[in-house]
């Protein structure tokens, strides 16, 4: 995988995370595009913090760089909490996704049975390892920004600006609330692609990739933004009233020949969707295989996919209890185990770093 | 190892695709002539006198009569006198303006009654061999009884439902909803059809708006912001020679989701050039007690909305409102001589006669206590400093409300003629 194709996997699955729009939505309305634009400097800073972390222990290994700083069970320990929250990451995108699939795109099939294949297909696309997600990104990133500005400009004639009004009036706390879940996810979600780190080719490439996150999240995030806008301007008082407003808003193309065109989105949303999940599981497995010391292989990988079929049945019943999770539980263990656990290893690592030196010096 | 992959791969395509596509369980694909299409859709309230029964949930006060105009793909004149004469069982629907029994129409009209709309729409089942599809639906006509109670609550459907569109025609009818598709079209071969062409006709006029599911719903979510919904009649000619026909102008006037009145034609354009939703039409005026019409070529208008205190410490709305028009001259019976004064006083009366409208709407939707406009939600995007003051009073402010207008009239161009066809009375005859 070279450091370009790691930047658009980067940028793709920053574009799978499109339907979390919604729960921005629910949170502060029209505005979420706002809150959205400053959790993507978050997320800047968060992936500096990950840079920092792995520089000093040149592993560039989330579970090994625990077990460095911590020590071997401690650090395995810690790693189990990482896995805790890929766990809930995986589990939230593929319930989201066989909810969108079996509510809009299949209305007849068996939720169930679309999960479970989903899940299967996750799972194979993952045994057959990154090569083959470090080839599709570029042009899938490439072409869901030309259809997405298409699309904008189909829909161009519904937009209305004062939709963007009013700014500013709802309390504080709603936007550092929903600030904190843009930063959550999917930003923090990304400390997950630190897993493929090491299948960089070169050593300088793998040292120097704070640089390529910044990039995958500048290439990835004005998809999202466009998509918010588009939905704002579009949608506006009904922007909370959708279940998954960035597909419902293609529904109202309407120009001549143009029209019922939501399916033909609904199907590039899903290759997104499927992109980000099994890019999500694959380091999932990865990461899971690696706190025994052992390769990825297939037993691990049947293992998270039954693992995950069970996290994604028993997250929630139903697509409200889902958004009521995200707002108020999900985001706060997301945040927690990925922005503040390695703020709590960087710092121990920096201490442990200097005690030694000192130690050193005394002698 | 590379076959046995490859075998795998086809094993698990031929096992997800036919459950994925839902092919392989009984029931769950569609062909075409498996689907009832719906092209129009009535709803009334149902007042116990229908032909159907069906044990249906709630009150028989709440009750809803759901008139479904679905298309008949098959053969019409032949096939179906072959089936009059061979006698059939009575039909719960009625497919042409006469009612009863006529197989002859390439539509039929399905009656249902339910205490919801999915509930009497599935109940349809009773009566039809394929499922109602409402994707190809294209206008929704609530009955101006049943509007006058409440819309929303019958729009949830329409948007909960994923067959549905969000920007199929919302029309209020003056009697029975039903009615209207009872109308046989003198142009279309549906009458919901011929509703839905109508209502797009209508933006060469302005005398009626256009309203779909979508917007209607935007301006309820929108505070204190009404909706203005197009307004159909069936009229039935007196002499009885020629058929009924629809007649869509006017307007229906909504607090909130209730209808609280109805707006003429002229009104209706008033409103609609605040709206900047003006873009053709002709204004009829008399200069100098000649008739003159004036052919809208394009118009752009809007409004401000100024809050003052009073001197009496109180508050006031006032409104600023401003009309742009450019037009040409399309008749004029008169015969003097088209010159600049001439045009001058073309431009002023028609500026008069847009005043008059203007006004006349604006008095209209503020004594019945709805903001077609939008001036709560000006104050509440562009001001909301002043909305904090004001929403709580806002109903009685909007009463007390005032409006200014600056209308302004460009004559471009005087068609084909300079010189009016009845100048001086004619040429001299020797």
């Amino acid at each position: 995988m070279t450091k370009k194709q790691f930047v658009f996997i980067i940028a793709c699955y920053i574009q799978g995370s499109v339907l979390y729009t919604m729960y921005y939505y629910q949170m502060i309305g029209n505005e979420a595009w706002i809150a959205f634009t400053v959790g993507a400097l978050l997320g800047l800073l968060i992936v500096a913090l990950y840079g920092r972390l792995c520089e000093t222990h040149r592993s560039a290994c989330l579970v090994k760089l625990n077990e460095e700083v911590y020590g071997r069970i401690p650090g395995k320990i810690i790693s189990v909490f990482y896995i805790y929250a890929f766990l809930i990451s995986c589990s939230v995108m593929m319930r989201q996704t066989g909810q969108f699939i079996a509510g809009d795109l299949l209305m007849e099939t068996d939720w169930l049975l679309i999960l479970t294949i989903f899940v299967l297909i996750c799972a194979w696309a993952s045994n057959l390892g990154i090569k083959y997600f470090a080839s599709v990104a570029p042009f899938t990133c490439v072409f869901m920004y030309v259809f997405t500005v298409f699309l904008f400009l189909l829909i161009l004639p519904g937009v209305k600006l004062k939709y963007f009004l009013p700014v500013g009036q709802r309390p504080v706390s709603e936007y550092i609330k929903t600030v904190g879940l843009c930063a959550a996810m999917p930003f923090s979600e990304l400390s997950v692609l630190v897993i493929l780190v090491p299948e960089l080719k070169t050593d300088n490439e793998k040292r120097g990739f704070r640089k390529q996150f910044a990039l995958g999240i500048l290439a990835g995030s004005p998809f999202i933004l466009i998509t918010m806008l588009r939905d704002t301007l579009v949608l506006g008082p009904l922007l909370k009233s959708f279940s998954y407003p960035a597909y419902e808003v293609i529904r109202l193309i309407n120009y001549h020949t143009l029209s019922h065109i939501e399916s033909l989105y609904g199907t590039l949303l899903l290759f997104l969707l499927f992109f980000k999940s099994a890019v999500l599981f694959y380091c999932f497995t990865k990461a899971f295989a690696q706190i025994f010391g052992c390769q990825k292989n297939i037993v691990f990988t049947a293992f998270i996919a039954g693992l995950t079929m069970l996290g994604t049945q028993q997250i929630a019943s139903s697509n409200i209890m889902l958004i009521e999770l995200v707002k108020t539980r999900i985001i706060y263990v997301l945040l927690a185990v990925q922005v503040l656990l390695p703020v709590m290893t960087l710092c121990v690592s920096e201490i442990r770093r200097r005690a030694s030196a000192e130690r050193r010096a005394a002698r | 190892m590379k076959k046995y992959r490859f075998l795998c791969l086809i094993l698990i395509i031929a096992c997800a695709a036919p459950c994925l596509g839902g092919c392989g369980a009984v029931g769950t694909k569609r062909e075409l002539d498996s689907l009832a299409i719906v092209l129009g859709l009535a709803i009334d309230k149902a007042d116990g006198s229908e032909d159907v029964d069906f044990e249906n949930y709630g009150e028989e006060s709440d009750r809803l009569l759901l008139t479904a105009q679905v298309v008949r793909t098959l053969a019409t004149s032949s096939n179906s006198s072959d089936s009059e004469s061979a006698g059939q069982g009575s039909d719960s629907g009625s497919g042409s303006g006469s009612g009863g029994g006529d197989l002859g129409n390439t539509y039929w009209n399905v009656k249902t009654v339910g205490g919801n709309i999915l509930e009497s729409l599935r109940s349809a089942i009773h009566v039809t061999n394929r499922r109602l599809y409402f994707a190809h639906n294209q206008a929704v006509i609530i009955s101006r009884e049943a509007a006058e109670e409440s819309v929303a609550k019958y729009l949830d459907y329409f948007f909960r439902d994923h067959e549905t569109r969000y920007d199929v025609n919302l029309v209020i009818a003056e009697g029975k909803a039903g009615e209207v598709l009872d109308v046989g079209s003198h142009l279309e071969a549906f009458p919901a059809q011929d509703l839905s062409k109508l209502i797009d006709r209508q933006r060469d006029g302005g005398f009626a708006p256009h309203c779909s599911l979508f917007s209607f719903l935007s301006d309820y979510e929108i505070p204190y912001k009404s909706a203005l919904v197009p307004y159909v009649k069936v009229v039935k000619p007196d002499d009885g020679k020629m058929s009924p026909y629809l007649y869509v102008a006017g307007s229906a006037v909504f607090v909130q989701d209730r209808m609280v009145t109805a707006l003429s034609e002229k009104q209706t354009r008033g409103a609609e050039w605040l709206l900047d939703n003006v873009n053709s039409g002709v204004v009829a005026l008399s200069c100098e007690g000649s008739p003159v019409s004036l052919e809208i070529m394009k118009s752009s208008g809007g409004f401000r909305a100024e809050y003052g205190r009073d001197g009496c410490g109180g508050g006031k709305i006032k409104i600023k409102g401003s009309v742009r028009a450019t037009c040409v001259v399309g008749e004029y019976q008169g015969k003097e001589h088209m010159d600049s004064d001439m045009m001058q006083k073309l431009c002023r009366e028609c500026e008069n006669e847009i005043n008059k409208e203007i006004y006349s709407a604006f008095y209209a939707v503020r004594g019945a206590g709805s903001d077609i406009f939008g001036i709560g939600e000006y104050f509440y995007r562009y001001r909301p400093g002043v909305w904090k003051d004001i929403s709580r009073d806002f109903e009685e402010l909007y009463g007390n409300s005032e409006l200014e207008t600056d209308v302004s009239v460009d004559i471009i161009r005087t068609g084909s003629l300079i010189e009016p066809a009845d100048a001086d009375g004619g040429g001299y005859n020797d």
